[in-house]
């Protein structure tokens, strides 16, 4: 398949209001030529509205959409030339799988011999080709979420979106699939905006990843970046394990409960003048004396210790009242290290690890 | 313990999956015996208004003068007979076509309106239902009559000279019959067109399909189930029908149902009659065996 090229989106000061409700709310995003972006975000926080806004099915209030610089916000959806793929597929069961896969390409007037090899050769991308002549009822949920892609990417569109492409499938086949979207991504080059409310899964398969909350756009960044610099405390909270502690300036550091605090800037480089010391469990390690320098320490009692497989997960109250969260692997070290419920046990979290955030970006 | 009590509790404990087998076995069989009573009150009933009946008419088509003989089948085998079939599918299948193409609009519209909306178009839609069929009807004679409302309206407004006959006819039966068939297309059309999947028409439309292309070759294939079920209860309705056909007929329009009634009210031949009902019944049968062959509507539709 021809590689697409690959366009650059802007958004600019969306608006989506139902009443006095804001569904979007002034949302600004560039996601540049090529891209996976990842809105992430729970129920009801405006990503798949977006989504839609960007499909051209939802009207905006005000803003613009453009795509490789031409203003597409009043186009309607069928002459966007978006590529879409929907949560529960919306394959047509009427046809047969070649003819849902022709049936973009019967629309834009192609020949019968055309539609035939770019049908063939799209099912090869997603390793199907021997289920053309099937119903759609005959295929699994698997086969149908990859002959949904196959029909969203057939006919070379501008732009690729995906609605929770994978929420209706099984773990084992949802971590497979994300792999083989990404592959697909990866050959096709095409930009690539993709919903989901799974924080795992944006890690996974993103380039960046923008949160969503509240019909804004909370944090723009690298699943690195995002995960180990959270904006603020929803995002911290929202991704990935974290226990806050909260924390107060002190000078050109932090305080918590008194004691001083060395910690780094959260993720848009401000320090607020108060916050939470987000702690993620499986940065902690158990203190020696070596790590005083670049380490704070946190004292407390083991309140409990559960075996989780392949890690270990042990909730500690800290001498100070709040509690935090440990999380290693079950190495035999590791293990006995911690010692049982019941136990004290001193815990290090390095100054690069220890980030503050506000509790709300301003 | 020793061998041998182990050995009996074994035989014990085998006997007493023995007997529970046993028993699961008899509560499936009281499960079916159970689900026979609960149909047996429809059977019955069936039975009663259906079999018997319908196994009477065949009886009674079969006797001539107290004797077994085919003289009332021989009797309407003839040209006049032939052409009252003929009117009376004719009409059938026009009112249907006609019923289709004005309630197919008007379901479509409900289908996509929100429900609150749709409830209340369906209220307009089953108003006719509490009207009685004879004051419809009447109502359409006095609507359509050479002096009726619509003629004056016409001939006020300069778009006819002289008043238009639109009752007493074939043109006036097909008004009417097709207001009264309304309700019986849109309902089952209703349903259906409400349960395909909006989604499907999304799909279309992000694949570049404009509105009007969407409808063609995603909505309206996904919705023919709604349409043979509609089209087939008003066929079957109009094949039967008779107060409408015949006061606004005005005795020129003659369908089954006239000529049954004829033969039974007026000349007392229960025979003709049944045999005229028997005949119907076997040709409309045809057809729909025929269209079945025809139309490979599961395999249109994917067995889900």
């Amino acid at each position: 398949m021809s590689r697409a090229h690959a366009e650059s989106i802007d958004i600019r000061s969306l608006t989506k209001r139902y009443g006095s409700f804001a569904a979007l709310d002034a949302v600004d995003l560039d996601i540049a030529g090529g891209e996976f972006l990842t809105l992430l975000g729970p129920s009801g926080s405006g990503k798949t509205t977006l989504l839609m806004v960007l499909a051209g099915f939802v009207r905006p209030t005000s803003g613009a959409v453009k795509v490789g610089g031409q203003d597409l916000t009043r186009v309607p959806p069928h002459k966007r030339n978006f590529g879409m793929v929907f949560q529960n597929y919306a394959l047509f069961p009427h046809m047969s799988v070649f003819d849902n896969i022709a049936y973009p390409l019967k629309l834009r007037g192609l020949g019968r011999e055309a539609i035939r090899g770019k049908v063939e050769e799209s099912l090869r991308l997603v390793q199907l080709e021997h289920l053309a002549e099937r119903g759609v009822h005959q295929l699994s949920g698997g086969q149908r979420q990859r002959i949904a892609l196959a029909r969203a990417v057939v006919f070379e569109p501008r732009v690729l979106l995906m609605d929770e492409p994978l929420s209706a499938l099984d773990k084992k086949l949802r971590e497979q699939m994300q792999i083989e979207i990404r592959h697909l991504h990866e050959e096709l080059g095409i930009t690539t905006v993709y919903v989901t409310h799974d924080q795992r899964e944006a890690l996974t398969m993103s380039d960046r990843i923008a949160v969503i909350n509240d019909g804004r756009v909370i944090q723009v960044a690298e699943p690195a970046a995002l995960y180990n610099r959270p904006a603020d405390a929803f995002v911290a909270d929202f991704i990935g394990e974290s226990s806050m502690l909260e924390v107060t300036a002190n000078g050109a550091g932090y305080s918590f409960q008194g004691r001083p605090v060395v910690a780094v800037a959260a993720g848009d480089g401000r320090a607020p003048s108060s916050g939470f010391l987000v702690v993620r469990p499986e940065k902690l390690e158990l203190f020696d004396a070596t790590m005083a320098a670049d380490h704070n320490r946190f004292d407390g009692l083991i309140e409990e210790v559960v075996y989780q497989g392949e890690t270990l997960f042990a909730r500690i109250r800290l001498d100070e009242g709040p509690h935090l969260t440990l999380r290693r692997t079950t190495g035999r070290e590791a293990t006995r290290a911690i010692g049982a419920a019941g136990g004290r046990i001193a815990l290090a979290l390095h100054h690069e690890d220890s980030v503050v955030v506000p509790e709300r970006r301003a | 313990m020793s061998v041998a009590a182990d050995l009996g509790a074994g035989r014990a404990a085998a006997a007493t999956v023995d007997a529970t087998t046993a028993g699961l076995r008899r509560d499936d069989r009281r499960e079916r015996t159970g689900f026979l009573g609960l149909s047996g009150p429809a059977l019955f009933l069936l039975t009663i208004v259906v079999f018997l009946p319908v196994g009477w008419l065949f009886w009674l088509s079969l006797i001539e003068g107290g004797e077994l003989s085919l003289a009332h089948y021989a009797r309407i085998a003839d040209a006049t007979h032939f052409r009252i079939f003929w009117t009376t599918f004719e009409i059938s299948v026009v009112v249907t076509s006609l019923a289709l193409l004005l309630g197919y609009p008007v379901a479509y519209l409900m289908s996509q309106l929100p429900t609150r909306w749709a409830n209340v178009c369906l209220i307009f839609v089953l108003i006719p239902f509490w009207t009685s069929l004879l004051v419809r009807t009447y109502a359409w004679l006095v609507l359509l009559q050479r002096r009726g409302l619509v003629n004056s309206t016409l001939v006020d407004w300069g778009l006819i000279d002289a008043p238009l006959r639109l009752v007493h006819n074939y043109t006036g039966v097909v008004i009417g019959m097709v207001h009264i068939m309304l309700p019986f297309m849109v309902l089952p059309l209703y349903a259906a067109l409400r349960s395909v999947d909006r989604s499907y028409m999304t799909a279309a439309s992000s694949l570049g399909a404009s509105p009007v292309r969407a409808f063609w070759t995603v909505f309206f294939p996904l919705s023919l189930p709604g349409v043979f079920a509609g089209s087939l209860l008003v066929f079957i309705l109009c094949l039967g029908f008779y107060v409408t056909p015949a006061l606004l007929g005005g005795g020129r329009v003659m369908m089954v149902a006239m000529k049954i009634q004829q033969n039974a009210g007026i000349y007392f031949d229960w025979g003709a009659a049944s045999a005229l009902g028997v005949v119907l019944l076997v040709v409309t049968l045809g057809i729909f065996w025929v269209i079945g062959r025809l139309l490979p509507i599961e395999r249109l539709f994917g067995a889900r």
